[in-house]
Formats: C-alpha cells, sequence, structure tokens
C-alpha cells in the first residue's frame, strides 16, 4: 500500500519535471457522422473539445455508444472528423491528405484494438513487425526491436507461435507489443479489458502505467471500472451519447 | 528497395495462408493458357513446317483435271507449254499415294531420275535402279524395314513388288519425308499402272518469279483441262486451313475462356470478410494504400505468371512431346494417320507475349481494382464492418 501511494507520488513529481503542459492532441468542436444523408445515418460525436498532454494517462470513460471508441479513432487517425479539427502535435490532421495521415499513424501512436485484430496464420513475430514492413528499416533491425519488446512483455518464448493458438492475455501482450514497435508517442488502447479475466485486466493495466512512466502518453477507451478507477489516471473524460460530460483532471 | 522487399515477402506468406484457394486457381488459369497455348503451338508449327516443306518446292505444279479430279497428266503436254516465254523448265512429276494395309498407314510414293545422286537428309544413298527405295523414318518404323531390309508392295494388278531398302531419311526430315518412299519413276509408272505417255502432274520452272501467276493464267488459257497450282496459293490455302481449324478449336473453347474470366473475376472481386479485415488492420497499423495496392499487385502477378508459365510448359510439352494427342484430330484431320511424326517446336514469341497480355494483364488488374475499394477506405469502416 505504502510502495503504491509512493509511486503515484512519484509519477505526479516526475510528470511535473517532464513540463506537463505540452500538448499533444487538441480537438476543437470535432463532430464524426457515420453514413451521413442515409437512412442508417449516426451521429457518434458531437462537438468534442478536449486538450491531452504528452506524458498524460487519460481515460475515456462512457458506457456503450457514448462514443469514445469514435474518439479514439479519429484521435489515432483511423478516420476524418466530419466537423472540426484534430491538432497533433501542433498540425492539423483533419484535412492532410490520406498518406499523410497514415506517416502520424505510424509515426505518431501505437493501436491496441478491441479484438487485438492481429492477423490470424500469421506469426507473433511477424505480427509485431508488420507496421514497419512498408519502411526502409532492414528486416534485421525490425527482427531484433520486436524480439526486444517481445522479451519484455515475457512473449518472446512463443515468437513462432501463431496468433490464434495463443490465450486472451498472451494475445493481448503481442497487440501491445505490435503497438510499441515503431516507438510511438501514445499509445492508444479501445477497450483492452473487454475480453479479459481481473488478473489479465490489472496485468494489462500495470504494463500501461509502466509505458506511461517511461513517458509514453497513454489513452484508453474503456467502460471498465478497473480501468478508469485507478489513482494514477491524469485526465478522466467522461462521455455520453457523443458528448463530454465532464472531464477530471488529476 | 528494403520496403518492397518486405511488401514481397508478406504478399508470399499470405499466399501459403490461403494456398488451397490459389492452388485452384494457378490449376483453372494454367488449364486455359495450356488449351490456348497448345492450340498457337500446334497450328505455328504445323504452318512453319508447311512453310518449310513449300520452300523447296516448285514455283509451279501443272495438273490435268477431268471431272472436277486430278487425273494424269500427258506428256505431250510438256512441250505445248515449253513454248510460252519466261518457262525455265517442265519436267514430269511421277508420285501418288499408297494405302498399306498392313500398317494402316498412307505412303507417298515419288519417283526419281537415275541422275540424282545423293540427297540431304538421307542415310544410306538415293535408289540406283528398279528394286531399291530409299524410305522416310516413319515407313522404315512401321513397316520394321532398315537399310539392307525389304519392302514389299502391292502394285495395281495385285502383284507384290519387293524393294531392297538402300536408304533411310534421318529423323531432321520427318515432315518432308516422314511417309515418303523412293524409288525409280519408272517402277512407279509400273507399281500404279500409269500408262507411258502420262505423269502425275508437271514441275514448270519460271526465270521470272514474279511472272509466275501471269505464266500460270497462260497455261490455263492454253490448256483448258488443266490446273496450274502456283506455290504462293498454296500457302494461302495452308493459311486459311489452318486459321478455319484454329478458330473453329478457338470457338469450341471460347466458353472456357469465358468462365474463367467469370471464375477469376468473382474470385478476385469478391473480397472474404478475412481479406477485408487484413486490409483495415494494416491501414490501422500504419499501411498506406500504395503498400495495399502494391501487395495486391504481387499477389496478382505471382498466381498469374505461375499460372501462365505452367500452362505454356505444358503447352509444350503436349504439343512438342506427346504429338498434341488432345487437339490433333481436331487440327490435323485425316492427316493424324500413320506414320506419325514430330514437330520441330517453333515458339512464336509474339503470340506468346499477345497471350500474356489477355490472360496475366485482366488478372492483375481483377485482383488490384476490388482491393483499391478497401485500400482507400478509412481502416475504421473496414474494421467495423
Amino acid at each position: 500500500m505504502r510502495d503504491e501511494t509512493s509511486k503515484q507520488k512519484g509519477m505526479a513529481i516526475h510528470n511535473e519535471a517532464r513540463g506537463f503542459m505540452d500538448t499533444l492532441i487538441v480537438t476543437e468542436n470535432v463532430s464524426k457522422v457515420f453514413n451521413p444523408g442515409m437512412p442508417d445515418e449516426m451521429k457518434a460525436i458531437t462537438d468534442v473539445s478536449l486538450e491531452i498532454n504528452k506524458g498524460e494517462f487519460v481515460v475515456l470513460k462512457g458506457p456503450s455508444g457514448s462514443g469514445k471508441t469514435s474518439l479514439l479513432g479519429l484521435i489515432g487517425c483511423m478516420s476524418r472528423p466530419t466537423a472540426g479539427r484534430i491538432l497533433i502535435n501542433g498540425r492539423d490532421v483533419a484535412k492532410l491528405p490520406e498518406r499523410f495521415l497514415t506517416m502520424i499513424r505510424r509515426k505518431e501512436f501505437g493501436f491496441i484494438f478491441q479484438q487485438f485484430n492481429l492477423i490470424k496464420g500469421v506469426s507473433v513475430l511477424e505480427n509485431v513487425m508488420l507496421p514497419l514492413f512498408p519502411t526502409d528499416a532492414m528486416i534485421s533491425d525490425i527482427k531484433n526491436r520486436a524480439e526486444g519488446i517481445l522479451e519484455k512483455l515475457n512473449i518472446l518464448h512463443k515468437k513462432d507461435f501463431k496468433v490464434q493458438r495463443l490465450s486472451g492475455g498472451e494475445q493481448q501482450r503481442v497487440a501491445i507489443s505490435r503497438a510499441l514497435i515503431n516507438e510511438p508517442e501514445a499509445v492508444l488502447a479501445d477497450e483492452p479489458t473487454a475480453h479479459l479475466d481481473t488478473k489479465l485486466s490489472e496485468d494489462l493495466i500495470r504494463i500501461m502505467q509502466e509505458l506511461n512512466q517511461e513517458g509514453k502518453t497513454i489513452i484508453i477507451a474503456s467502460h471498465d471500472p478497473l480501468v478508469y478507477e485507478k489513482p494514477f489516471i491524469n485526465k478522466l473524460v467522461e462521455m455520453r451519447d457523443g458528448i463530454v460530460k465532464e472531464v477530471t483532471a488529476r | 528497395m528494403e520496403r518492397h522487399k518486405k511488401i514481397l515477402e508478406y504478399t508470399l506468406s499470405s499466399l501459403f495462408r490461403r494456398r488451397y484457394k490459389n492452388l485452384a486457381l494457378i490449376a483453372v488459369f494454367g488449364i486455359v493458357v495450356t488449351v490456348l497455348s497448345s492450340i498457337l503451338f500446334l497450328t505455328h508449327s504445323l504452318k512453319s513446317e508447311a512453310l518449310y516443306v513449300l520452300d523447296g518446292s516448285p514455283e509451279l505444279i501443272v495438273q490435268k483435271v477431268s471431272g472436277g479430279r486430278n487425273d494424269l497428266i500427258p506428256l505431250d503436254y510438256m512441250r505445248r507449254i515449253q513454248v510460252i516465254p519466261g518457262i525455265g523448265h517442265v519436267v514430269p512429276r511421277y508420285w501418288g499415294y499408297y494405302y498399306d494395309s498392313l500398317t494402316g498407314g498412307n505412303y507417298t510414293i515419288l519417283g526419281i531420275d537415275q541422275d540424282v545422286k545423293e540427297l540431304k537428309l538421307l542415310d544410306g544413298r538415293v535408289p540406283t535402279g528398279n528394286g531399291e527405295c530409299a524410305l522416310g523414318k516413319g515407313v522404315s518404323d512401321a513397316r520394321f524395314a532398315g537399310i539392307g531390309g525389304e519392302l514389299v508392295l502391292t502394285d495395281s494388278r495385285g502383284m507384290a513388288v519387293s524393294s531392297r531398302v538402300v536408304g533411310v531419311f534421318t529423323s531432321e526430315s520427318d515432315l518432308l519425308a516422314n511417309d515418303l518412299i523412293l524409288i525409280n519413276k519408272d517402277e512407279v509408272r509400273s507399281l500404279f499402272g500409269m500408262p507411258p505417255d502420262k505423269a502425275t502432274d508437271l514441275d514448270v520452272g519460271v526465270y521470272n518469279t514474279s511472272e509466275v501467276s501471269n505464266i500460270a493464267q497462260k497455261i490455263k488459257r492454253l490448256l483448258p483441262d488443266t490446273r496450274p497450282i502456283t506455290k504462293n496459293e498454296i500457302i494461302r490455302t495452308y493459311d486459311t486451313v489452318f486459321n478455319w481449324r484454329s478458330g473453329m478449336i478457338l470457338t469450341m473453347f471460347f466458353g472456357a475462356i469465358i468462365a474463367f474470366c467469370i471464375l477469376a473475376w468473382d474470385k478476385a472481386t469478391g473480397l472474404s470478410a478475412d481479406e477485408k479485415q487484413e486490409i483495415g488492420i494494416l491501414k490501422a497499423i500504419g499501411w498506406e494504400t500504395s503498400d495495399i495496392l502494391e501487395m495486391k499487385f504481387w499477389e496478382g502477378v505471382i498466381i498469374s505468371l505461375t499460372a501462365f508459365l505452367t500452362g505454356i510448359i505444358i503447352a509444350y510439352a503436349h504439343v512438342y512431346f506427346f504429338g498434341a494427342f488432345l487437339l490433333a484430330p481436331a487440327l490435323m484431320g485425316w492427316s493424324v494417320l500413320f506414320p506419325p511424326f514430330r514437330l520441330m517446336p517453333y515458339l512464336d514469341l509474339y503470340q506468346i507475349t499477345v497471350l500474356l497480355f489477355l490472360t496475366v494483364i485482366p488478372y492483375v488488374a481483377s485482383t488490384i481494382i476490388p482491393a483499391w475499394k478497401s485500400a482507400i477506405t478509412d481502416p475504421d469502416v473496414i474494421m467495423r464492418g
């Protein structure tokens, strides 16, 4: 218990020392409508303005359908907003051509999907290396980097296994490894504990905390109290019906 | 370069993951290419062989026609043709077809002059008198008669005529001489019961080959019951026959081509849910649209080129090693009788290139285009399904 409190205090000091006021992501009146003008038109988020600083641990909290996954996707440059601006390191990405969005996605973000979205039939190692395939990095360098990350997450011994043969917790670690291969500035996770038991969920949160302590910005969309009730979270963004209800900075 | 290598490597592993589907595609694609290229090889080889044969044939052959059919030509016609200006030589030819009931083969029996001393492509020697013959390889094999052996034929009176084999044509001369029997021209007349004042046809030489058609017309006017045949007419006939027959075959297989196109389009356009998901994931983790399309390009090229090359190789073997047994009866017609002969391999790069463009490129396009639709969609949309 004392260790936990000390750790949290240490983190707070650490974050302040790092110049916590560097803004990484800014959304200005961002809205997203799926299938506009169609009978199945859906307003996922409406008029969301948010600031996320470098090194923060942010949780987007809300029930299913609150828009947190959509907001995460917009922040992660997976889709474009219907209205509004999104600034990543001061650069408006909403109107960028697709290849620049992809470059930002590759360089700035590591994404952990709710379903993990690992490619079946492909080995653990290859899945982790995939984000760097379309770069000019040497295959040997990518492989070394991937093996280093897998070792850190205690899954290196299964590097040649096909991912569908892994357990849920193992797949989760592979997904995290893949998100880290490109040394991103921010790690985005969409409902990462949705398919995990309590122990595995705690493992995941611990890994996220460690990454945050290393300086990475963590943004998690989750409705799991195991996630959003953690004391080391810097910012809790509460969403409902596509609107930000409350932002609690700790 | 490194990037392209890695994308290619991933493509190969992706193809291996869906190996059963891809093998089926390669098999179907390959069969169609095999059939199409077999037709092209066979018709091209036959035409080329025929043209090679015709290269050494007379510029003008004069036959007598009676009731619309060939008849023996009187030797007196030589004298009348010889006076036409521009005529070089007029030589009677003695030859005919002989059906051998023993082997079921049709042979060509050609009479030669005694002053022919040697022939290229002949092992042994030219027959110099009665009772000697030279055989084509096909005849020699069919009748088990090599140099020093005996060949017995039945003449027009039903009498057996025996000849000693003094020469056998080499295998390089298959189309020219495979079914040929060379004997003294007097023996030809006696074998077929030809009157002494008649010949099979006349070999007419002209000084100026560009005047062949004019001279042929003059001969026709002078001798209305004759049929002058120029070398060019024969070449055109071969062309027409093979083009017609190959066209017939192509028409028959047009249905197969259409079916293949439908299959390829169906397979390529209907990206499976797995494939769409994979594209979405790759985009989400940082692959650009151009990377996805490059991957699909390699996928299309590998499958189609593999199928194309396999089809070409099988077609080559089918035509040149196995005698085109699937197509020969339709394309070669009556000539598919003993003795068989081996076609000389001919490869027309132009035709192969055309076939390549007609098969590989459309397939690659039908692989890339549906993938393009998924590749340009936001990964968020694809992954939501």
